[in-house]
């Protein structure tokens, strides 16, 4: 009897104990690695590295200085400078620009932009020897302006600054020979410009109601300006001449929301690894490209003299009918020690038809295709059939023709109709639309922070920069999960859930798990799965790391990293975590806030942590020495101090010198006695000092 | 039983078909869940459930030793008993570790916790029961089918519903499998006085249920092909493996149904059926992937 008992007993204890255990479990708390400590002897500028013009003098002076400069060069988009001047031009420098107009290879309107302006400079100048400007002619006469005209052609013409090049350069050819036949459209010069006109006033209407889907790109910005002003400077309809112009102050006014200490440090739609990765003081990164420009309009950053032969920056230098409104550059002044600044630009592709757009007709794909979207579940057959239609080549309109034989086989394959599957593979198809951005910037004399919040999260990307905390030019940190289909290093991977507020981010990566087909497509286009941290110890005055946090400073400038997960060095520049996942934190601090690196790195180091891992994505808590409690989870709102933060969407421009509505056509832009209104509905362009 | 028994006991392929189930039950249910948590659980999972499967086959051997009229059956029981215990402790301690460091939802270290008591009953009043034997049976279906469930809890606490067809199809199968084991071996248990359903129900009536069995396989086999009832990714890749498993088991069934006391066919009707298992594997496998 006492032995069944005692079996019985200890039954119900196994039992016990068994299930006891699942309830009771709690979390394991991490270790603390050692400190190690990096210094560097750098000087306070860079001053050394560039013979620098400061922006001290205004807009007419440094257009000049410009001129000047650019009038040395012998680059291809110089030579309108020398026109301009009425200097001799260097013929060779058309060369390649002129071999690649008559091959009609891709980006060959880059250089269209650039003959065009050279003729209609020409016009008045008369520089140009006949027999040149006649073969300068021809290729103008022979060019393919759209894809709709026939003729074989390797020009992507659809991306949003292709598309407004080649509008510009057929609005402009056409008014140029109004009377002579364009050799491949057969039509004469009149009936392009009749063609073009409208395009043009389409694309500028969508971009001054739905901003630019390429938001804040460093590259293709320099094509949008210069497009826009060839039209301010040479457009006969003086309405679109008008609306191109406001579309340059518009840029204007996004140069002074987001140019730090000399760089534009902020996020971008599209980009490329040089223009965000230096590895030492003789191997920078490359300044944006139309960085010539804003220092012209806004005399932020500085001028580079052997630069002389910027596309937007010659294109400006050599408009005699532009002039940036005061107000421009008294905003990029005054927001110097402190800016907070939040825009919207594009939209998501599912509420096409709230905004009139719809999934199946050549104009629909014209407003799609610009965001990249060809293999969405909603565009793909449209995109298709468009392509088939003109013989367009798949390769340029999708990027690859294995990638269309690819969804084709695994259409068939999953028994799904090509949107069905394009939709289950949203993470790579949707992923590299540039959908709706709702970008935020956050500025004080000591440090910049800006970021793309809460953008496409999980999904693979093309060229996006997500994020940027900048302590000055070159210090500055970004972090990007290895991937993306333009197949860039540093740039363009799987996006984060990104969340800032003032001086503190949020980053976590993750991502839904994918057919096993589509990671085996990962694999053999060779994404690592690692976590890159772009963090150049050699820009940094100093730099410490201890246990899961980095430190850096810079000229007072203090930036702190928590990493999640162990990170180990690749590179002087290059931390990485190993893995698909992980959770960083970032908090901005100076010398103001701190007294000295050591207090700031203490006081970092004292704060609480927690990171909890979720079926996908984490739970963040984060104490903040400057903002108390921050909370954010893969989904729901981010709280900082219990007040959720605002992550969009937001409106079209937010900060302190103007409020627009998203979709909305009028913008005001007010600061002291000044006041610029942009109305696109009635192209008109008010500035008042009252 | 000597050591080739022993070791044949083990069925230590079931170990592997378990690590493979977990790992089917953790593909069928990622959606919604980061790749991260996939992976890991695919790292943690598989090896887990490999122990799990491992101890509960000790356990279905430690009831068949039993049976075994060898003087030394306890001191051997007693080993397997300590072995089985020690590698269920690993797996369980494996799992709640997993599940706390990343967060998990607790579920799956419940159901591993159901299955250790469901070891430890079969152990501690299972070895005293006259139809040990059936139990056994039961363990060794259940030790590795029950990985697909494993896998799938620990992606998630709300399990597809399609986890359930496929486990009960595994282990009816496996189940089935056995039976026809035991029919061809009815007599040497007999003369053992080993307890198996064949001695209770005779051959004829064991086959019956067998043939039964196989049929509710292939009911379940064929029910994600009713549209919207599973969510399968690849219709194509479950269909053409499921098929021809469809087709073995049918002919298992024929076989089974047409052959009376003579044992022409238990050969051949074990080899379909474990076709059948593999390909079944292939095609949940394939059908998620």
């Amino acid at each position: 009897m006492k032995t069944i008992i005692k079996k019985h007993i200890t039954t119900v204890l196994v039992i016990s104990v068994l299930l006891v255990i699942p309830s009771i479990i709690g979390v394991i708390p991490n270790s603390n690695e050692a400190r190690r400590r990096w210094v560097n002897d750098l000087p306070s500028s860079y001053e050394h590295l560039n013979d620098i013009v400061n922006a001290t003098i205004g807009y007419e002076g440094r257009k000049n200085i410009y001129l000047h400069d650019s009038n040395l060069s012998n680059g291809f988009y110089a030579q309108s400078t020398r026109v301009y001047l009425n200097t001799s031009v260097n013929e060779d420098s058309f060369t390649g620009s002129l071999n690649k107009i008559n091959n009609r290879q891709d980006t060959a309107d880059f250089g269209m932009a650039g003959i065009l302006r050279t003729m209609y400079l020409d016009n008045v100048t008369e520089v140009l020897d006949p027999t040149f400007k006649l073969q300068l002619k021809n290729a103008i006469l022979n060019f393919k302006y759209w894809f709709t005209e026939p003729g074989p052609s390797d020009m992507i013409m659809w991306t949003e600054n292709h598309m407004i090049l080649f509008h510009s350069c057929e609005l402009l050819a056409g008014q140029l020979y109004p009377n002579e036949t364009f050799i491949n459209s057969g039509m004469n010069g009149t009936q392009h410009v009749n063609r073009v006109l409208p395009l043009i006033n389409r694309w500028i209407e969508w971009r001054s109601r739905y901003g630019f889907s390429e938001w804040h790109s460093d590259i293709y910005y320099e094509e949008d300006l210069m497009a826009l002003l060839n039209l301010v400077e040479f457009a006969k309809d003086n309405d679109t001449a008008t609306k191109a112009a406001m579309l340059v102050d518009l840029f204007a006014f996004d140069f002074a929301n987001n140019y730090f200490k000399g760089a534009y440090a902020t996020t971008n739609g599209r980009t490329e690894d040089n223009k965000k990765v230096g590895t030492s003081l003789t191997d920078l990164p490359s300044r944006a490209s139309f960085a010539e420009a804003a220092w012209i309009l806004l005399g932020v950053g500085y001028h580079d003299p052997n630069a002389g032969s910027s596309m937007s920056a010659v294109a400006l230098s050599t408009s005699d009918k532009y002039l940036p409104p005061p107000i421009l550059e008294a905003i990029a002044n005054v927001t110097l020690d402190y800016n907070e600044h939040k825009d919207r630009n594009s939209i998501n592709i599912a509420d096409g038809p709230s905004y009139g757009f719809g999934y199946e007709s050549e104009d629909d794909m014209m407003f799609w295709w610009p965001m990249s979207a060809v293999f969405t579940g909603e565009t793909i057959e449209p995109s298709l059939n468009l392509t088939e239609y003109y013989n367009l080549g798949y390769d340029t309109v999708f990027n690859d023709e294995m990638l269309v034989d690819l969804i084709k086989v695994a259409a068939d394959i999953y028994g799904m109709s090509l949107p069905e599957l394009c939709t289950f593979l949203k993470e790579a198809t949707e992923g590299v639309v540039l959908e709706e951005v709702n970008t935020y910037t956050y500025r004080t004399p000591y440090y910049q922070l800006s970021g793309a919040q809460d953008h496409q999260k999980g999904m693979g990307g093309y060229q996006e920069y997500i994020w940027q905390a900048s302590l000055d030019e070159y210090a500055y940190i970004f972090t990007n999960s290895q991937g993306g289909f333009r197949m860039e290093d540093y740039v363009g991977g799987f996006n984060p859930r990104a969340t800032f507020y003032e001086n503190v981010g949020v980053i976590q990566y993750d991502r839904l798990s994918q057919s096993l087909i589509l990671e085996l497509v990962y694999l053999l286009l060779e994404f690592e799965p690692v976590i890159q941290t772009y963090f150049p110890r050699w820009a940094f005055d100093e730099v410490i790391q201890q246990g899961k946090w980095i430190f850096g400073s810079r000229s007072g400038g203090y930036v702190a990293l928590y990493s999640d997960e162990p990170t180990y060095w690749e590179t002087d520049y290059e931390l990485r975590s190993a893995g698909k996942t992980n959770a960083f934190i970032v908090e901005l601090g100076s010398v103001d806030d701190y007294g000295t690196f050591e207090n700031f790195t203490s006081s970092l180091l004292a704060t609480q942590v927690s990171v909890q891992h979720l079926a996908v994505g984490y739970n963040i808590e984060y104490v903040s020495p400057t903002q108390g409690l921050v909370k954010v989870a893969w989904n729901g709102p981010m709280t900082v101090a219990g007040v959720p933060v605002d992550l969009g969407s937001y409106a079209k421009f937010d900060n302190d010198f103007c409020h627009q509505e998203f979709n909305t056509l009028r913008t005001t832009i007010e600061y002291l006695n000044m006041k610029l209104v942009l109305d696109f509905e009635n192209a008109t362009r008010t500035y008042t000092e009252i | 039983m000597n050591r080739k028994d022993y070791i044949y006991g083990m069925k230590i392929f079931n170990w592997i078909k378990g690590g493979v189930l977990a790992f089917i039950g953790t593909l069928i249910s990622r959606w919604g869940i980061g790749v991260g948590r996939f992976n890991i659980n695919i790292y943690f999972g598989i090896p887990i459930y490999f122990l799990i499967s491992c101890s509960g086959m000790l356990v279905a051997l430690i009831l068949k030793i039993e049976e075994s009229p060898n003087e030394r059956k306890a001191l051997k029981s007693k080993k397997l008993e300590i072995s089985s215990a020690v590698i269920y402790v690993i797996a369980f301690i494996t799992s709640i570790v997993h599940t706390i460091y990343y967060n998990l939802e607790v579920l799956n270290v419940f159901l591993l916790a159901i299955i250790g008591v469901v070891w430890f009953l079969s152990v501690f009043y299972g070895r005293s029961w006259n139809r040990k034997t059936l139990l056994a049976n039961i363990l060794i279906s259940l030790s590795f089918s029950f990985g697909i469930i494993y896998g799938a809890a620990i992606n998630s606490s709300i399990i597809p519903f399609s986890i359930f067809i496929f486990f009960g199809a595994i282990f009816l199968l496996q189940f089935s499998k056995d039976l026809i084991n035991e029919s061809k071996n009815k007599e040497k248990y007999t003369r053992a006085g080993v307890f198996s359903l064949a001695t209770i129900l005779g051959v004829e009536r064991t086959r019956k249920v067998s043939f039964i069995l196989d049929l509710v396989v292939v009911l379940l086999l064929i029910l994600p092909f009713i549209p919207d009832f599973v969510y399968l990714l690849s219709i194509l890749f479950y269909m053409i493996p499921v098929i021809i498993t469809v087709i073995l088991l049918g002919i298992a069934m024929f076989l089974t149904y047409k052959m009376k006391a003579e044992k022409t066919y238990y050969r051949t009707i074990k080899i379909l059926l474990r076709i059948g298992m593999f390909l079944i594997f292939t095609g949940l496998i394939l059908a998620y992937f």
